[in-house]
């Protein structure tokens, strides 16, 4: 039987969507007619529907009792409104209207998957009471934030890359930001994403050494997918700082790391137990 | 009154006759100031460039104006009318509006789109209004003008993408490394056109310039002329790994930029982009040059096909501008024919003020007993008639200004109420 909760989060969550789906549209108008007013529309329609997802989750947190990332379905559902808060915020500031484009098709996907996601079949983490877990997953998911903001901008550069070498100009590629500015952002987000990711790893692991004394890292799931994400990371960062390796080959390790981030995330976080744990 | 552009421009009169009728931009004051001396016209703006001379002029009578203007045109410069009277246009009311903020968008213009005629437009409009010649109906039509200006080039792609060798290569450049500032560009062979176009990135904040020349005479000679540095040509390649641009127009037979000694320069720059503009025919830049990462070759043939893109893509924003000058023109035919209607509208209201108050005082006299509570219920019943009977006309002339036969119904009712709409009472609802 449905409560009034409910009811009300499976309201929101689709006004959400939808809005989602809406301001993605609006990016794909701009492409084609640039208007003030469009831009006006979508920044403000982009507001509302990030206060609409907030209040899914603050609903969904009342009806599972507990912080939201305890499951994938919460976990994905504020993944993803960090996500649009970030571009809500800084969008305007950078100037990269393309990118919002990228970023809200990610959006609409990860709270599409939330939503979608069955209650019953979500995993809730136990032990969460350690303060060093309650930040652990904060910080691993503003650093998977910083990662899909960074690999965004990355196709924004392959996208552009392509029409200059192949000459092919479109009303899409000539809104692209240039290559050094995409080059520079994917480039800052994955150094912030790194470091996000290594105090993460680390939070985790420190919470749970403390409530289990001999817990062993190398026999848990999450940590092994979590330090070959890192690695990923990591190579590219010093094949890009040791090697110069800029331009397309660096950017597509980085599409290739971003797969490995979402594989990380969904395949974590839907882990049973016994696998996370016992890998 | 009637607003009227008469003039020529690059379409209609060949450049003998458009310098002729040129009126050099300090002496577009005392053009203006003579025309409303000689010309019976309200308000007068005049805009002069290479391509078009125009006058933008509200008037009472347009033919008067017409043959007046073309008198004066006559007088002003010095010439005989039969040598430029068969170029010349004219537009009256909602042509004329249409002609302007054609202009002011820039597809009434030689090179479509192009961006120097609205700051000449609002030239124009500036020498007015310090002339006193631009009151309510060109300020208003000139503001207008500058928005629809504005609007078609932030709105569409009107103005998007380079027309030349020069900017496309500047366009290019921009679109690789985003900002110019401190970029370095060189210059491979001393021809015209190489230096054309490293003028023009010169011009767009590049901050360093190498030049390599088989003479190298020629190479220290440009290369003063464009404050920049010298290097001989057998020696170039050594300093690709410090330039960001290279623009290639030598004679050579053969290619002169290998794909081995870029690989070499892109290792050294870390995989910096490094950009090839080759004008040369024969081309300069090995083709294999632009299979490598981070290596951008364009030769004279794509920048070329990039400019007939651009240019293409122009005319094909023109129907959107048409859309956007097709409703301001409508908003601004709106606001000019509510102009007709407001005099007569006062006209109206004050007639039937005056039958009013006549009789209600009439009738009040014949009643030296009411008290001063029925005298006002009196006063008041007289004023209810009256504005009930006018709402209907008056809703119905503010509604048949917005109509292009408007005035045709302005007239009718200043018929059938007698009206007599003086030129001080017209002008003070007109502001003229």
């Amino acid at each position: 039987m449905h409560t009034v909760a409910d009811r009300l989060y499976a309201l929101f969550m689709s006004g959400a969507l939808v809005g989602y789906l809406v301001v993605a549209l609006i990016y794909i108008a701009e492409i084609g007619f640039r208007r003030n007013s469009l831009i006006v529309l979508r920044q403000a329609l982009l507001g509302v529907v990030v206060l609409l997802h907030f209040m899914a989750m603050l609903l969904f947190s009342t009806t599972t009792g507990g912080p939201l990332f305890t499951g994938i379905d919460g976990a994905a559902l504020l993944f993803a409104w960090i996500l649009a808060l970030g571009l809500l915020l800084f969008e305007k500031r950078l100037s990269l209207g393309a990118l919002g484009a990228f970023v809200v098709f990610v959006i609409f996907m990860v709270t599409l998957y939330a939503y979608g996601c069955p209650r019953a079949a979500s995993n809730r983490f136990p032990g969460l009471e350690s303060l060093w877990l309650k930040s652990h997953v904060p910080i691993l998911l503003l650093g998977f934030v910083c990662f899909t903001l960074s690999a965004c901008a990355a196709i924004m550069y392959l996208l552009k890359e392509h029409s200059l070498k192949h000459k092919r100009f479109t009303a899409m590629s000539r809104r692209l930001p240039s290559l050094p500015t995409s080059d520079a952002i994917v480039y800052y987000l994955s150094a912030a994403g790194l470091s996000l990711l290594t105090i993460g790893i680390m939070s985790g692991m420190i919470g749970q050494h403390s409530l289990e004394a001999a817990y062993n890292p190398l026999h848990d799931g999450k940590v092994i997918f979590s330090l070959i994400l890192w690695c990923l990371y990591l190579g590219y960062f010093l094949s890009r700082r040791l090697l110069g390796w800029r331009g397309r080959r660096g950017n597509l390790v980085n599409v290739f790391n971003f797969f490995i981030m979402l594989l990380t995330f969904f395949t974590q976080h839907g882990l049973p137990e016994s696998l996370q744990n016992k890998m | 009154m009637y607003l009227l552009t008469i003039g020529l421009n690059h379409k209609t009169a060949p450049v003998e006759v458009r310098e002729k009728l040129n009126i050099p931009r300090e002496r577009v004051g005392e053009a203006l100031a003579r025309l409303r001396a000689e010309v019976a016209v309200r308000e007068a703006a005049l805009l002069s460039t290479c391509n078009r001379s125009e006058m933008h002029l509200v008037i009472d009578d347009w033919e008067d104006a017409l043959r007046g203007a073309t008198a004066f045109l006559e007088r002003f410069h010095g010439c005989v009318r039969s040598e430029f009277e068969k170029y010349l246009y004219h537009h009256v009311d909602r042509s004329c509006v249409g002609h302007l903020f054609r202009v002011a968008s820039g597809i009434d213009s030689m090179i479509v789109g192009e961006s120097q005629i609205l700051s000449q437009v609002k030239a124009a409009f500036d020498v007015a209004r310090a002339e006193q010649s631009a009151r309510l109906v060109l300020d208003e039509l000139f503001r207008r003008a500058l928005r629809v200006g504005k609007r078609s080039r932030t709105e569409t792609d009107i103005s998007a993408g380079a027309l030349s060798v020069g900017s496309a290569a500047v366009e290019l450049a921009k679109t690789i490394f985003g900002d110019l500032d401190g970029r370095a560009v060189m210059l491979l062979g001393a021809g015209e056109m190489g230096e054309l176009t490293a003028r023009h990135l010169l011009d767009n904040g590049v901050t360093r310039f190498l030049v390599a020349n088989r003479s190298l005479d020629r190479a220290t000679e440009l290369a003063r002329a464009f404050g920049g540095e010298p290097v001989r040509y057998d020696t170039y390649s050594e300093h690709l790994k410090d330039v960001d641009i290279l623009i290639s127009s030598t004679s050579a037979p053969h290619f002169v930029v290998t794909r081995d000694a870029v690989a070499l320069a892109l290792r050294k720059r870390r995989d910096a982009p490094l950009f090839f503009i080759d004008i040369a025919v024969p081309r300069d830049v090995e083709p294999a040059v632009n299979r490598l990462e981070n290596a951008f070759v364009y030769d004279i043939d794509d920048i070329q096909a990039v400019v007939a893109g651009n240019r293409a893509e122009r005319d094909s924003e023109v129907s959107r501008v048409e859309t956007i000058v097709e409703r301001e023109v409508n908003d601004f035919m709106r606001w000019f024919q509510g102009l007709a209607v407001r005099p007569v509208i006062a006209s109206l209201t004050s007639r039937a003020q005056q039958i009013r108050d006549t009789e209600v005082e009439q009738a009040l006299r014949r009643m030296p007993d009411l008290s001063q509570k029925q005298q006002e219920i009196i006063r008041a019943l007289g004023k209810g008639i009256a504005q009930k009977i006018l709402h209907a006309p008056i809703v119905h002339l503010r509604q048949s200004s917005e109509s292009q036969d408007g005035y045709v119904e302005v007239e009718t009712v200043r018929r059938l109420f007698n009206l007599e709409v003086t030129r001080e009472e017209e002008n003070a609802h007109r502001g003229g």
